[in-house]
Parts: C-alpha cells; structure tokens; sequence
C-alpha cells in the first residue's frame, strides 16, 4: 500500500517529481465549469449605489462652475451667498460634531486668503481666457480621476485648490476672489465631508435630502445659464451613468473577470494592518 | 550519459541574487555528475564576450542592450544568429532556461525548438493573472512554451501556477525544489548564553511592498512593547527603509533595532547567526529560500502560509501565521517566543536536517532525471516543422494564434536563411574543457 | 639572461686585438668602458683601480672573431649600444619623462606620467628588472666620468698625459686682489638687493591674498602682480638649486681621486635639470613679455585718439543704450511671451533704475572720451614698465568694472530664480504629501493640514503663474552676461599664454632632444641579438599638457552640459579665477619661501 501523496518538498516521497496533486486537478476542472457558465459577484444595487456617490461628488465640482459663472458673467454679488454659507457651515458643524470646533485652521484658511486675492486678482490678466479655461478643465478632469481612485487624498485637495486658484484669477474684484475661493472651499472640500459624515451615521435621509437639494440646485442653473436642451442631455447622460453603465460593468466582470478563488491564490496577499 | 547543455537567463553573475546562484549551482553540480554546461546571459558592463567560472563553466556574456532591470531588449527573431551560433559551437542537445521575465530566455526556447533541440524551463516565481504585467508575461510564455520539453518548478505552488499560467499538461511539469550550500550557512557554535531571556529576532528581506514591509513596521513595535527582552536586526534595503526610519524614530526605538541596510551576500550568514528568531512576512513567495537558509542557520523560523512557503520546512522549525495580518503575525512571534523562553524548542539539530533535506547534488540528480527522460522519448515523438506549427495554432485566443504562427513562420524562414548562409559546418567546434581525472 | 651595455663611441674600427673593459654597480648590468691595448690593459692592471671603482676586463676583441665575452653566462647576453650622453651639455637618459611641473603639483595635470615605452612598462611588471634597468642608466648617465677615472689612473701609470685631459681648468688670470674684492662687493650689494626684492615680493603677495578681500581672486591685474611676485621669490630658490647641480657638475672633472666615489652614488646628477628649464622658461618669458609690451603700448600710444573715439561710442550704445532697451522691452510682453504684467513692470523698473543710477554714477565718466585716453595712457605705461601682460590684465579688470552693473542684473535675477525653484520643488513636495527632512537628507512623507495644503498650494499655482516672467527676465540677463564673459575668457587665455608658454623646452625640444629625456626606446637590430638603446624625447603632447587642462578646465567651467544644468536650475557663474590658474601655477610652489629662510641659505653659500 503506497503511502498517500503530501503536499511538502521536504518531505521525500515515494512519487515521480512531475506528481500532480489530484485535489488541484479537482480545482482546475471545477474552475473550467465555472468559467463556462459565468455569473457576476456584485450585486446591480451595489454598483448602482458606488456610481451615485462618484455622481454626487462629480455634482459638487459643478457647483464650483456655477458659482464662477454667477461671478463672473452675471457679476453677482457674493458676500451675501458666501455669509449664508459659512454660517450654515458654522451651525452644521457645531451640530454635527457636537464639539468645540478649533478656531485655527479656518482662520489662517481666511486670512491667508485674504491676504493672497489682491495677487490671485491680477495673476492671470495677459494670459487668455481659453487656456485659463484649458487649465482649468484639465485640472478638473485630473481631480475627478484622484476622487474616484481615492475620495479623500492629499493630491485631490490639492488639484482642487489650485483649480479654484486658476480660476479665481480670472475675477475682477478683491472681494470676488476671496468670496470664491471660500465658496468654493466650503462646497468641495467640507461639504463632501458633511455628507459623507451622514452616510457614516447611516442618517439616509438627510443625505437624500442634500442629494435632491444638490440635484436641484444644479440643475436649476444649468436650465437659467445654458437653457433646457443641455439640461435635458446632462440629465439623461447621469441617468445613464448612474443606471446604465452598472449593468455594463457587470457584464464585462461576468466576461472578462473570470474569477474564482483558486485564480487569486497567487497574488500578493493584501497586508492586513490591524 | 553526458549531455551538452545550454543554460540562458537574462540574470548571472556579475548580478547578484536567488536566480543566478540557482544557475551557478546547479550547473556545477552537473559539471560534477560529467555534463558539460555551458551559460548564455547578456553582457554586464564591460563583461562581455566568454568567460570561464571555475571548473571550467563557460559563460557566454552576448552584447545587448538593456531596457529595465537588467532584462534584454526583447527582440524576437534578433538574437537567432549568435545563439544559433552558440548552439552549434558547443554541440548542445538540450537547452534550459529560467524566469519568465527574462527575453533571452525565451528567445532561446523558440530558436531552440527550431533548431530541433529539446527544451527545458525553469521558472522561480508566482505571478497572479489580473494584473497588466501579469498578464502580458503569461501571453509570452504561453507562446515560447507551446513546444517546450519540460518545465522544472520549485515548488508544488509554483507548479500549480504554472500550469494555469501557460495552460500546460501537468505531467510535464516537474517540481525540483531550490537549495542551500549548507558549509555557507552554518550555524555558530554558541556557548552559555550570556542572558538567556535576551532573544533576537532576524528579518533579511528587500524592503517592497510585496515583502511585507508595511506589515514589519506595524509589527515590530508591538512586538517591542509586550516584550522587553526581545531586540530586532533588520538587514535589506528597498523603497521602505524609509518607512523602517520613521517607524523606529516614533517609536523611540533606537537602542533595540538595528537597521543595517543592504547586506552583501557572503554576510547574510553573520546577520542571521546574531539571531534567535527569524521573522518572514512576505506577500507572496514561490519557494522562500531564505527561510531554508535561516533555519540551516539554526533560526526558529516565524512566517506567514503565502504561495510556498508552507512545503519548504518541517512544522518544528516553524511557526506559522495562519493570516497575513499584524495580529495574527504578532501573535505567532509570541508563540515563537515563549517557545524559546520555555526551552521547548532546540535549534541545535536544524542546520543537519535542512543539510540532509536540501542538497544541490540531489537537484542536480533530479534535474538529470528530467534531462533523461526528455532525451529518449524525443526518438518516438513527431517533431516535424508542421506538427510544431500545428501546436501553435492550438494555442490562444482567434487573434492570438495568428500571431503565433507567423512568429513561428517567420522563425523558420529565418533559421532556413541562416543555414543557407552560415551552414553549420563553417562554424567551428569549441573544444570542451577537460575534466580532471580523478 | 643580461645586457652588456656598448657605447657607440667605440664602433667596431679595425682595432686589432683589444681587452675590453666594463664597470658594473651592484644591481646593474655591466656596461663596456674602453677598449685597451696590451700596454694600456698591463697600465691598467697595476693601477688597482680595478677594486677600487669596480672597473673590470669582461672580455676580448679579436679583429677577426669580434667580440668575446668573458662572463658567466655569454651564450644569454645581447648587446645594448648606446650613445653616450653628454652630462656637460646636459644630456642624459631617463625611464621616467622629464617633469615640468613642480612634483608636488602633478596630481593638478595627473597622468602626465606613466605614459613610458611598453618596453619599459614590460619591464615594470617586475620591480626587480625595473629596478636593475634603473641602475644601468644610472650607470650609463655618468659614462664619461667613469671613462675619464680609467683614462687617468691608466695614464698616469704610462706616464703619459693624454690630450683630453687638458681640459681642467687653469684660469688663473682673474685671481688678482681687486678682481677678488669688486666680486665681493658686487655679490653683497646683489645679496642686499635679492633679499630686499624678496621682502617686498613676499610682502606684496601675502597682501593681495588677504582673506577678507582676496583681491587675487577679484581682479586679473592683482592676480598678474601675484604671479610676478612669485616668479621674483622663487628665483633665489632655483638659482641655488642649479648651483648646486652646477657644483656636482665639477666633479664630472675629477680634480682629486678622494671625492670619486661619494657623489656617483647618493644623487643622480640630472635631478635638477627641470629647475634650470623652469628657471630659464620663466626667465625667457618675461623678456618676451617685456617686448611686446613694448609695441602693444606703442600702439596704444601712437593710436590714442582714435581708440577713445571709437571705445567711447561702443561703450555708450552697448552698456548703455542697448541694455536699457532691453530691460525697457521686457516689460512690454517680448516675443509675445504673454508675462505677469505688474512682476514683469517691477523688475523692469528696477533694473532701469539701477542702469540710470550706474550710468549716472560712474559709466559716463569714465567712459568720457577725455577719461578714456588717460585710462589708455596708463595702459600703456604698464605695458611698456611690465609688460603685456599687465595691460591685458588691466583691461580685464576694467571691462569686469564697466560691466558691473549686468554682472549686478545677472546675480539678482539668477538669486530671484533659484528661490523660486526651491520654493516651487518643496510645494510640490506638499502637493503629493511630502516633505523634505533636512535633518535626515531625504523625503518623508507626511500628514499635512487642511490649512498646510491650502496655503502651500495657493502658493505653488502663484508662483506657476510668476515663473515664466522670472525665468525671462533671468534668461536675457545670462544671455548679457555671457556676451561680456568671453571677451573676458579670451583675454585671460591669452595672457595664460603669454605667461606660461613652454617656450625654452620647445627650444630644446628643436635644437637638442636628448635634453628632455622622455623615456627610453630599446630596438632590436640584427634580428634580435642586439639592442640599440635610444632617447624618446618629451612628446609635443606633454609638454602642452598643462595647456590643455586649462583649457578643458574652462570649457568644462563654461561651456559644458553641466553648466547648462547650473544656469537651468539657477547657480551663478562666475570665473573661478582661482581653480584656472592652479594649474599653471604648476611650476610655483604654493607657499613662497620665507625671507629668512632665503637669506640663511644664500648666506651660508657665499
């Protein structure tokens, strides 16, 4: 009676070197079953759910757009917009962190702004105004990618700013410079935290209510600067992403991804630092 | 029965590392069962043209250029005429050649089967099949291994990979491990120990990411921590030393790590004889030849369960970390460590046991099995130029495959024009070394 | 296996039947002195000078058989001929190449050295060969001393004075008392007037290189003073040292047989040639630089007018007019570089302002037609008091003042330039969440603020949007400042050249090779059986060496992809004075000898 086949190199066995453990032979054949009928892993509500939240923050960097617009062709005025915003952001976050909020940060954030806008102001003049928006659309772009790979990221942070800085030089006026980078700070950079805050403490609601409020806002002053054609066409291509675009991932994981546990016994582990 | 064999790796000497003291081994032990062996590698420098190693190991060092890490320019159909040239120069029969990474390598797989010599492939590492990379090196191989004799895998894991990877019938797959020259890891005749609760424990690894190094420096301070009497030798360089720095300035832990650096290969075995303990946190490993060599020195061996790793050692001079997490590897140190401090452990019989487990002479035997073998069934196999064409049209994907076959077409109109122009009897024998006679 | 060395001097003439004599140091291989007759060998016999210098019959010359050898080992023995050298004309055989330079100074033109025949260097494999090879020249160096000892004690026991021994001195007309006296006092007044020369030398050097200002390092004309003050100083020096080769020389002529032996040994006789070369080189130099002194300030002298006319207007339109034409157009967006409007008009009101002040303050006057003549004036003066030399460096000096206020422009720009790129590096550092740490020299990462990162990055996006402007405006003042650098470069290579030119060793060079010995050349003739042993002289190659260094020096100092990588990233460049003329200082020591030191030894002399 031979004695039964171990899976160990140090061990020397009664076998040929080219043995081949049967239960891995087992493995392969079952692995072919399965690659002949594939089937997804992820659930289309879950998918779903991850391109909504990449929507609404792609939904957040428009606002940065509309403010700009209502700043510089409309020439609003901003002090009034951007007193009701920090305010709201002040009791947001008293109520929210229920905490004394250190006095710090924001107030270097405002006065180093302060002191920065009058340069911002006049940093970009005899440059034109396409390659400022150029720039600008790149920098977007390059932010919208660092986002979706990493929601909350050093360089995401920082092509943001320097989006908004870019930006910000093509106002006119000290106060418009100041007002837009304060704006545009509190929309992109604490306002994605406050939502994401609530997905954190599951309060779905309130964070639907934001969603629609965010929607809302955007879509009202597309409709007001570009008319009812381009709103109709930017809200059928985000139902597509957000509804239409899973179904494809999904199909392209059952088709491409042949997946199984035996395929990812060889990669590097994921170290787990707990 | 001597055979002429070819070894090809983009990897040799002067290039210090796992692979090439495999190659230099291993070909020196055949020189001692009476095969003569003789190297093909990429020029180093100004290391070009034939060298000599000792015992008459000739090595071929062809002019190339170089594109990333010391791998050749892949260039196909390029280095055909001086390998041909080679090939027939030193009346080789059989052709072996290792990593998967390595253009040469497959360069003279192809060239070779063309020739109408047997092949034979090594390969030393894993590689997973979602990557870019991973899956470009598994494309190649599948092409340059469609006609291949045998592969040779270190390890069952590996093997198992292997297959997957070049989709292989796994009878030709053999698995012939690594080994260690156990006189060079030897470990230190120790006296009474001074304190007997001082225990030291050992990491040599290059400092990646896929060694585990964020996992070391989580670690390593907890381990510091809970136990007082425990000092660490961290020996290895890497895009992490850095990480290591800051980890043993915020932890305060100066006086209880050492932190060496890089450390040249005739030195690793000093390092690890200052230790007690040798700590293995490693992502992924074919075969960990390493820990062979630690526990050779009479190290108690503390390691994660990836790829390998879990063949290569007998369970008393290991403990395993079921998962490759911080707590599950802190867990296993402790282990390790009470093991010491209770004395139930004795090291003292390791170095002989790894000796008698893991020997170059016995690889060489084994590898000379697989040569054999390879050599008699080619009498009866169809190796016509059609049946070979045929073979690649039965590989790949409906796109891969016509790729295939004009590379082999290609292939073999060129080796139709060389012969033409440089017929083989202009080339001029090389005299083989003489052998000692004992 | 051995060498008998053969002196061309004795050509196998129809001699009849001759005993060959030959002498041999320990260590070295024999060398043939003379050929003697029967009466001459039986003279020779009895003077026992055979025990006393080593002298010793190796064989015989038969008219019909040649030469036999009556050694060990004749069967192994090649015959070397050689011409031998003449020590009075300074001629002499040496493995080694001849050194130019002071020996504690070659590492500044390294590997001068080593490039000697393969022969010798075959020879080198092995010290022991190398070093008997060395003794044989060393043997065949001092030929004629040691034929002379055999010819004298050889005669004086024939009684017979030969012809070529008359050759010892006998000037006696000059020993009266007034000559003995008039010499006496013309060599204390020379002594009063070297030690006082080089006091003051000595003095004058030690005050241009005084550390706060370093004045050799700012102006061409101090550095040219240093040079000359050094030159004076290490005259004494080298004029004792070929002295006391002159001294050694005397013994070639041995007047007594008691001194014979002491001096063949310790010292070869040629190792202090190379200070008689330096010392008649800089000697020569000096004359030649006097003499074109002489009609450049001519020149300048008789062409006074026209020259202030013609440096006046040039001086007007290019340091002025034209620079502010540029500092004015840089502001206005040049070549449609579209600029930071308000930066640029800063910097270019600046600038404007400094070249006004500049202009007002001192270029115009001394740009006057008026002021321009006496400036020529006093060129010429030097030039004809010191020397060419001293009016190039003059001008140097002069076009480095004139252009003081681009080389001005230049710094600030490239200052303003470099910060920026610093400031912009560390912010980038910032943008992807790093840090340098100085204190360990490398990058951590790091956890930076939410305020860190807005400040840090509102900085960098400012910054991006200034750095074409300042890199314009850096760029066309490193543009000017080129222009004015090579005028001045030229100048300064021209009067390396004049300073330094090899001209007594290319003289030698033409008119007696064997005076710089550059190795030795060892040929076979007659299919190997013998050897003709010949001087290589100093390669033209060699000799120039130092030129040639200076020169890849200034290149690589000014024209080179290095540089490029300074002016790009923003380090000013500046004439390193200092590091061009280290190498031909090489024929200087570094510190000049003490006055006392001079005095003690030109004292103890005479």
């Amino acid at each position: 009676m031979k004695q039964r086949w171990q899976r160990l190199l140090w061990l020397k066995q009664d076998f040929p070197d080219n043995h081949t453990d049967p239960d891995f032979l087992r493995e392969v054949s079952e692995l072919r079953n399965v690659q002949l009928n594939p089937s997804s892993t992820s659930s289309y509500s879950r998918v779903v759910g991850d391109f909504l939240l990449f929507y609404h923050r792609a939904l957040n960097t428009g606002l940065m757009y509309i403010t700009f617009t209502l700043l510089y062709y409309y020439r609003c005025d901003p002090v009034y917009i951007t007193g009701a915003l920090t305010s709201l952001a002040f009791l947001a976050s008293v109520l929210f962190h229920r905490a004394t909020v250190s006095l710090k940060s924001p107030l270097i954030i405002i006065f180093s702004m302060l002191v920065l806008s009058p340069v911002l102001k006049s940093l970009s003049r005899t440059t034109s105004s396409d390659s400022i928006w150029t720039i600008s659309c790149w920098l977007t772009l390059f932010y919208v990618a660092s986002v979706s790979l990493q929601s909350q990221s050093i360089v995401s942070t920082n092509l943001l700013v320097a989006n908004v800085a870019v930006l910000a030089s093509r106002l006119s006026s000290t106060t418009d410079v100041f007002c837009f980078l304060l704006i545009c700070i509190e929309l992109n950079v604490l306002l994605p935290y406050f939502e994401r805050s609530l997905l954190d403490r599951k309060l779905f609601t309130t964070y639907g209510t934001t969603f629609l409020i965010n929607n809302a806002v955007v879509y009202y002053f597309v409709t007001q600067f570009l008319g009812w054609i381009y709103t109709t066409v930017f809200a059928f291509s985000a139902v597509t992403f957000v509804f239409g675009l899973p179904r494809y991932f999904i199909y392209w994981q059952k088709h491409y991804y042949k997946n199984g546990p035996l395929l990812s016994r060889w990669d590097a582990r994921r170290p787990v630092l707990d | 029965m001597a055979y002429n064999i070819a070894m090809v790796c983009d990897f040799f000497y002067p290039q210090l590392g796992g692979v090439e003291f495999h190659i230099y081994h291993l070909a020196q032990k055949l020189i001692e069962l009476g095969h003569s062996v003789v190297i093909l590698t990429h020029a180093y420098g100004d290391r070009t043209g034939v060298r000599y190693l000792s015992n008459g190991l000739k090595v071929y060092y062809i002019p190339y250029a170089i594109v990333y890490r010391e791998t050749s320019f892949p260039t196909v159909f390029g280095s055909f005429p001086i390998v041909r040239n080679i090939l027939v120069r030193e009346q080789i029969q059989l052709v072996h050649s290792h990593v998967s990474v390595s253009s040469l390598a497959h360069e003279a797989l192809l060239h070779a089967t063309v020739m109408g010599l047997r092949t034979v492939f090594t390969d030393h590492s894993l590689y997973g099949f979602d990557s870019l990379g991973s899956i470009l090196v598994n494309k190649l191989l599948r092409f340059s291994l469609t006609n291949v004799g045998a592969v040779i895998c270190v390890s069952n894991t590996c093997k198992e990979n292997m297959i997957l990877r070049a989709s292989l019938d796994p009878s030709h797959v053999s698995v012939i491990p690594n080994a260690v020259v156990s006189k060079d890891f030897a470990p230190i005749p120790r006296g009474p120990r001074k304190s007997p609760d001082q225990i030291t424990i050992v990491v040599i690894s290059r400092l990646y990411p896929n060694k585990g190094a964020d996992l070391l420096t989580h670690l390593i301070p907890q381990i510091c921590q809970l136990q007082q009497s425990v000092n660490f030798v961290v020996a290895g360089d890497g895009p992490k030393f850095v990480d290591f720095q800051q980890m043993i300035e915020t932890y305060r832990l100066q006086d209880r790590i050492q932190l060496l650096g890089a450390v040249q290969h005739e030195k690793v075995r000093d390092v690890m004889c200052q230790g007690d303990i040798y700590l293995h946190a490693s992502l992924t490993e074919a075969f960990g030849t390493v820990l062979v060599e630690a526990a050779s020195c009479g190290l108690l061996i503390v390691t994660t369960t990836v790829g390998g790793i879990p063949e290569v050692l007998p369970e008393h001079m290991t403990v395993f970390a079921k998962e490759t997490s911080v707590s599950s590897l802190v867990d296993a140190t402790l282990r390790a460590i009470t093991l010491f401090q209770r004395k139930k452990v004795d090291t003292s019989l390791f170095h002989s046991e790894v000796a008698a487990i893991y020997d170059w002479t016995d690889v060489a035997e084994r590898t000379t099995a697989v040569y054999h073998r390879l050599l008699h069934q080619s009498i009866t196999e169809d190796r016509s130029w059609l049946r070979l064409l045929k073979n690649y049209h039965n590989r790949g994907g409906p796109w891969a495959r016509c790729l295939y076959m004009l590379c082999a077409v290609v292939e073999f109109m060129i080796f139709l024009l060389l012969e033409w122009w440089y017929p083989r009897d202009q080339i001029d024998l090389a005299v083989k070394w003489r052998r000692k006679q004992e | 296996m051995g060498y008998v060395f053969w002196p061309k001097s004795l050509e196998n003439g129809s001699y009849g039947s001759k005993t060959v004599i030959g002498v041999k140091e320990p260590g070295s291989d024999w060398m043939v002195l003379a050929l003697l007759g029967i009466e001459e060998y039986g003279a020779f016999c009895k003077s026992k000078c055979c025990q006393k210098y080593g002298f010793a019959k190796i064989g015989t010359w038969q008219k019909d058989s040649g030469l036999v050898l009556e050694l060990e080992n004749a069967k192994s023995t090649f015959l070397v001929r050689f011409k031998p050298p003449r020590l009075n004309l300074m001629q002499f055989y040496s493995l080694e190449p001849i050194a130019l330079v002071l020996p504690e100074k070659d590492y500044l033109i390294d590997s001068t050295v080593g490039k000697c025949h393969p022969v010798v260097r075959q020879t080198r494999s092995s010290g022991n060969a190398e070093f008997r090879l060395r003794t044989s020249i060393n043997l065949i160096n001092l030929y004629h001393k040691h034929l002379r000892l055999l010819e004298t004690s050889v005669s004086r026991h024939m009684e017979e004075v030969r012809s070529k021994k008359s050759l010892t001195m006998g000037f006696t007309w000059y020993e009266t008392a007034i000559y003995r006296k008039s010499r006496a006092l013309l060599r204390c007044c020379a002594l009063y007037v070297t030690i006082c020369a080089h006091f003051l030398a000595v003095t004058l050097i030690g005050f241009l290189s005084m550390t706060p200002l370093k004045l050799i390092n700012i102006s061409a004309t101090s550095q040219q003073i240093d040079l000359r003050c050094r030159q004076l100083c290490y005259f004494p020096v080298q004029f004792l040292r070929i002295n006391a080769s002159a001294a050694l020389k005397d013994t070639v002529n041995p007047q007594t047989e008691s001194d014979m032996r002491a001096p063949k040994r310790s010292t070869f006789p040629c190792s202090n040639y190379p200070d008689y070369i330096r010392f008649y080189n800089t000697i020569w130099l000096i004359a030649n630089d006097l003499s074109f002194g002489f009609s450049v300030g001519t020149l300048l002298a008789e062409n006074q007018d026209r020259i202030a006319v013609f440096l006046n207007t040039v001086f007007t339109k290019y340091l002025f007019e034209k620079v502010h034409l540029i500092t004015a157009a840089l502001s206005q967006n040049p070549l449609g570089i579209k600029l930071n409007g308000e930066l640029a008009q800063f910097l270019s009101d600046l600038f404007l302002w400094i070249i006004d002040f500049s202009y007002s303050t001192y270029i115009r006057r001394i740009t006057s037609t008026v002021s321009i003549r006496i400036f020529i004036s006093i060129i010429s003066a030097a030039s004809f008091c010191f020397g060419a030399t001293f009016a190039m460096a003059i001008m140097v000096d002069l076009i480095s003042f004139l252009t003081m206020h681009i080389s001005l422009f230049y710094f600030i720009s490239a200052k303003m330039y470099h910060w920026q790129l610093h400031v912009l590096q560390t912010l980038l550092y910032l943008f992807y969440g790093k840090k340098r740490n100085v204190l360990r020299n490398r990058v951590d990462s790091n956890l930076f603020e939410l305020d860190q990162l807005l400040m840090g990055t509102l900085f960098f996006t400012i910054l991006v949007f200034l750095l074409p402007t300042f890199s314009i405006f850096y760029a066309s003042f490193t543009l000017l400042r080129m222009a004015v650098l090579v005028p001045e470069l030229l100048f300064e290579f021209l009067m390396a050249l004049m300073n330094h030119f090899p001209l007594f060793v290319l003289l030698l060079r033409i008119k007696d090779p064997k005076r710089i010995p550059g190795g030795i050349l060892l040929q076979p003739v007659q299919k190997g059986r013998e050897f003709k042993l010949e001087n290589n002289p100093l390669t033209l190659k060699a000799i120039f060496r130092p030129y040639s260094v200076l020169l890849s020096t200034m290149i690589e100092n000014h024209f080179s992809l290095p540089t490029l990588r300074h002016i790009l990233v923003g380090h000013p460049m500046t004439i390193k004075r200092h590091k061009m003329y280290r190498i031909l200082y090489s024929t200087l020591p570094e510190v000049p000898a003490q006055t006392r030191e001079i005095w003690a030894s030109l004292t103890s002399k005479y």
